[in-house]
């Protein structure tokens, strides 16, 4: 028996500073490769995903890759403009791209609401694992708060080039953006950071204070 | 042979400047716009020569006028010559008076040019030159009227006036276009569109015998048709990147380089003195992590990390940026300097000509944002012209802001292209605007940064670092998109904008007539950048379409053939437009007060505003577009599926394709009067 089969599609950004490695995630959650030669973006590259989630349910993601070094800040708001979603990556090797996460994530806000002007769903990926894990194993506990606090649905640590947690980190993002678009967010396990993460059904008041 | 008189006491007699004079006030410019010419060459016994042509008295000189004569009665070699022109005595006598000089010029304009200007040249050494026939006329009204005229003479003379032409464009453009246009038509048919590249015996035809560079429009043609050979590059590059001062000899070049390599060398010695640790860091990390991203399968940068030739971009860069802190480093920057780092295959040298184009580019980078506001509303205003169903469809798309288009502007399209691809393309365009050689040399070291105390502490790095990261949310910093909303839409604002160019214009003819003295050649200092191919002939007729111009000029019962050149103005500017898609949406632009509402004409800005100092640049971007234009509208592709597809064409596009039916549409906007119009200027006039 054929099931009615539902089609979803979403527009996904990928943002953070430069040279953590946005590219190579998406080529390598993509085209499955990785190579350290990718060219720094200019502007904004594209690339399309497409997931079976379920029987049922086949979800398009739309990547916007877009680049880390922004001397145009109000390009970022034409980018961001109908994004369901949201991956910002950091370098663990690096703290400085750490540092500048908590902007990253307040630019997006401000410039991007769902049309229910509740904020997109982010997930915080700590790239380049393979090459410095104990930068962040220490600091789980953190990044849990960190999340919170920020407001991001999830945290992975992430190695474009080992291949790790990539379909994690997509698979959290899509369930949240999923259920958001449900509105049955609250029947969501939340992922990775539980218990910390307050469901975002309800706007903290630090998002509310942040809005006005 | 002697003239027949002295010259006229000027001082005395006030000196009307060109376009004052007898002319009512109302309608001097139009009056004065092409002053028509007739020349009479007399040699010991030989018979008399003649030639007519029209010049624009705002802008010719006399060192113009001469290097016309000397093209246009090939006196090359034969510098022994006077010149005198017809007026009137102290006494009121018709008489031979002496050119001497630019004033005697303004004065031969103002007073003895109607109907036309006579000029007598006067040889003295004696030679053998064939007859030439009466009136070789390159002078619009005239032209309508010729078909007897032989098409060698035409090319001839045309070819002779090239240059003027393109000092005309980038220096009056909107003026001149009538006189430009016919060059343009009459130029036409025995130059090939495309040659095979420029080679280096055929550029020495361009160097003198000490080596210098005597015809740079001409070289800057040549390769606009063909490109350069790759060896060659080397030595063309520094040209079309503007490093060489003007008249510069082989040896001098040498020297020059050799110089600027070892000022070069010591700058890169003094990071240390230029930025602070903090700041240095942060460049070179930056600049480290595009270094080792550029070009990597290029073989010049391919190999391991640590090869001499990252080595060597990087530390180029990190020059740059710590001697520039007003642009710093940017993404993007490194695409700009790997060819030329690869063509060169020197750091000094590369850094040199880096400068060289950055002097040009800088503005991309700037975080304003303004310099790219203004490319992306100059592109959106081409495509509306040049394709309007398209853009109606990708206005419902909501595509029309065209972003997906970043970095063809932001890098001039080097990554659009493959490499050696890219290399062509870049080369091509360079010689597509008029060669500007930096007045001493190239400066190396930019303005100190403006950051260093506006609040952000004494602490140099702060400013440098912050430009980088993202603005404070909300922090009401829409400059950009501001400025594209207000680029975007035709301003309705009164007067300003036509006036102001004018007089801009006319400052920088000015400044070329005062600097013009010991100069051989006046034609290579232009002023600004602008285009400098003028002709239509350069390219291919767009869709084989038969020459709009050709046809309408040389139709002797064409309605404008009867006009007398003041009210140029009314000829049909739609028997022109026919067959250029360029034309579709140019009511007429001529005479935009007069046009209606629906639909309102839309003018292009001039070359030398056009795509802000790099109009070719547009017309590829037009280009590509057009490539793909049938396959996004058959496929309703949406926003981001145009974006998508754009993306995958990255370093796939097609380079002759592109090429060719860029020049097409460039030589048709060239020589339309589509930018001939003050709505264009005022809508992308930067507020």
């Amino acid at each position: 028996m054929q099931v009615p089969h539902k089609e979803h599609l979403y527009k996904l950004l990928v943002i953070g500073d430069l040279g953590v490695g946005k590219t190579s995630i998406i080529k390598r959650y993509v085209h499955q490769n990785f190579s350290s030669h990718y060219r720094a973006t200019i502007g904004v590259d594209f690339a399309l995903k497409v997931l079976h989630w379920d029987p049922e349910t086949v979800v398009r993601l739309q990547l916007w890759d877009i680049a880390g070094q922004e001397r145009f800040g109000n390009m970022t708001r034409v980018y961001y403009r109908e994004a369901m979603g949201a991956f910002i990556v950091f370098d663990v090797t690096r703290p400085a791209t750490f540092e500048a996460v908590a902007k990253w994530k307040n630019d997006l806000d401000s410039k991007l609401t769902l049309p229910n002007g509740k904020p997109v769903s982010v997930v915080l990926l700590a790239n380049k694992c393979d090459q410095g894990k104990e930068v962040l194993l220490n600091n789980g506990l953190k990044m849990d708060q960190f999340c919170k606090e920020h407001g991001f649905v999830g945290w992975f640590e992430t190695s474009a080039k080992e291949n790790i947690n990539i379909d994690e980190a997509s698979r959290c993002l899509v369930k949240h953006i999923l259920a958001n678009e449900c509105d049955l967010i609250e029947s969501i396990e939340p992922d990775i950071v539980k218990p910390h993460l307050t469901s975002s059904k309800v706007a903290p008041c630090w998002w509310v204070m942040q809005q006005s | 042979m002697a003239t027949a008189s002295g010259s006229l006491d000027l001082a005395g007699s006030g000196a009307p400047p060109p376009g004052g004079g007898a002319q009512a006030a109302t309608a001097e410019e139009e009056e004065r716009e092409v002053v028509r010419v007739r020349v009479k060459k007399c040699e010991s016994i030989l018979p008399h020569e003649f030639r007519s042509f029209a010049v624009d008295p705002q802008i010719t000189s006399l060192d113009v006028l001469q290097h016309i004569l000397i093209r246009a009665f090939d006196l090359n070699g034969k510098k022994n010559f006077g010149i005198s022109y017809l007026g009137r005595d102290r006494l009121g006598q018709e008489a031979y008076l002496s050119l001497l000089s630019d004033w005697d010029l303004s004065t031969a304009f103002a007073t003895a040019s109607k109907p036309y200007l006579q000029l007598r040249v006067d040889i003295r050494p004696s030679e053998d030159s064939p007859l030439l026939e009466d009136w070789d006329i390159i002078s619009p009204k005239d032209v309508i009227g010729s078909d007897v005229l032989l098409a060698e003479k035409r090319s001839s003379l045309t070819t002779a006036a090239l240059p003027f032409t393109q000092s005309i464009l980038s220096q009056v453009g909107r003026t001149l276009s009538k006189v430009q246009q016919v060059l343009s038509w009459s130029y036409g048919e025995d130059v090939k569109p495309f040659k095979p590249p420029l080679s280096d015996a055929e550029f020495h035809t361009y160097l003198n015998h000490e080596g210098q560079l005597s015809r740079p429009e001409e070289l800057r043609l040549r390769i606009y048709h063909g490109g350069v050979e790759p060896s060659l590059r080397k030595v063309v590059w520094r040209y079309l990147l503007n490093v060489y001062p003007d008249g510069l000899t082989g040896r001098e070049r040498m020297d020059y380089m050799k110089r600027k390599s070892r000022e070069y060398e010591q700058l890169k010695s003094e990071w240390a003195q230029r930025a602070s640790p903090e700041d240095l860091e942060f460049i070179r990390s930056t600049v480290l992590k595009d270094v080792l991203r550029t070009d990597r399968a290029h073989p010049y940068y391919a190999g391991p990390e640590d090869g001499p030739h990252l080595r060597a971009l990087h530390d180029l860069l990190t020059t740059y940026a710590v001697t520039h802190p007003q642009v710093s480093y940017c993404q993007g920057m490194s695409d700009l300097a790997s060819p030329i780092l690869a063509v060169m295959d020197h750091e000094g040298h590369a850094f040199v000509c880096f400068c060289g184009i950055m002097k040009r580019l800088a503005a991309n980078f700037h975080p304003d944002g303004r310099a790219m506001a203004t490319k992306f509303a100059h592109l959106k205003l081409l495509l509306r012209h040049a394709d309007p169903d398209f853009y109606r469809y990708l206005q419902e798309a909501g595509a029309d802001d065209l972003f997906f288009c970043y970095r063809w502007l932001l890098l001039e399209l080097k990554r659009e292209f493959a490499f050696d691809d890219a290399l062509r393309m870049l080369e091509v365009t360079w010689s597509s605007l008029p060669p500007d050689p930096p007045e001493h040399e190239v400066e190396l070291v930019g303005p100190p940064s403006q950051g260093a105390d506006n609040g952000f502490g004494g602490h140099r790095g702060r400013p440098v670092r912050q430009r980088h990261m993202l603005r404070p949310a909300g922090g009401g910093s829409s400059a950009f998109e501001d400025a594209v909303d207000h680029l975007a839409m035709p301003s309705q604002r009164p007067g300003g904008g036509g006036r102001l160019l004018r007089q801009t214009s006319l400052d920088g003819l000015q400044q070329l007539r005062d600097n013009m003295g010991p100069r051989r050649d006046p034609l290579v200092q232009l002023p600004r950048p602008a285009a400098l191919i003028s002709s239509k002939s350069l390219s291919e007729p767009l869709l084989n379409s038969p020459d709009p111009l050709l046809s309408s000029f040389s139709h002797p019962d064409s309605p404008s053939s009867s006009s007398p050149p003041s009210t140029q103005e009314a000829s049909p500017t739609g028997d022109m437009a026919v067959g250029s898609p360029l034309m579709q949406e140019v009511g007429s632009p001529r005479d935009p007060g007069k046009s209606l509402p629906p639909p309102p004409p839309v003018g292009l800005p001039p070359p030398q505003e056009f795509g802000r100092g790099n109009p070719f640049m547009l017309f590829l971007c037009l280009a590509i577009l057009l490539e793909h234009r049938d396959h996004i509208m058959r496929n309703g592709l949406d926003y981001n599926e145009l974006a998508m597809h754009f993306d995958r064409l990255v370093r796939k596009h097609h380079l002759g394709r592109v090429l060719r039916r860029a020049k097409a549409l460039f030589a048709d906007y060239l020589q339309s009067e589509m930018w001939d119009s003050e709505e264009g200027a005022e809508a992308t006039a930067p507020s």
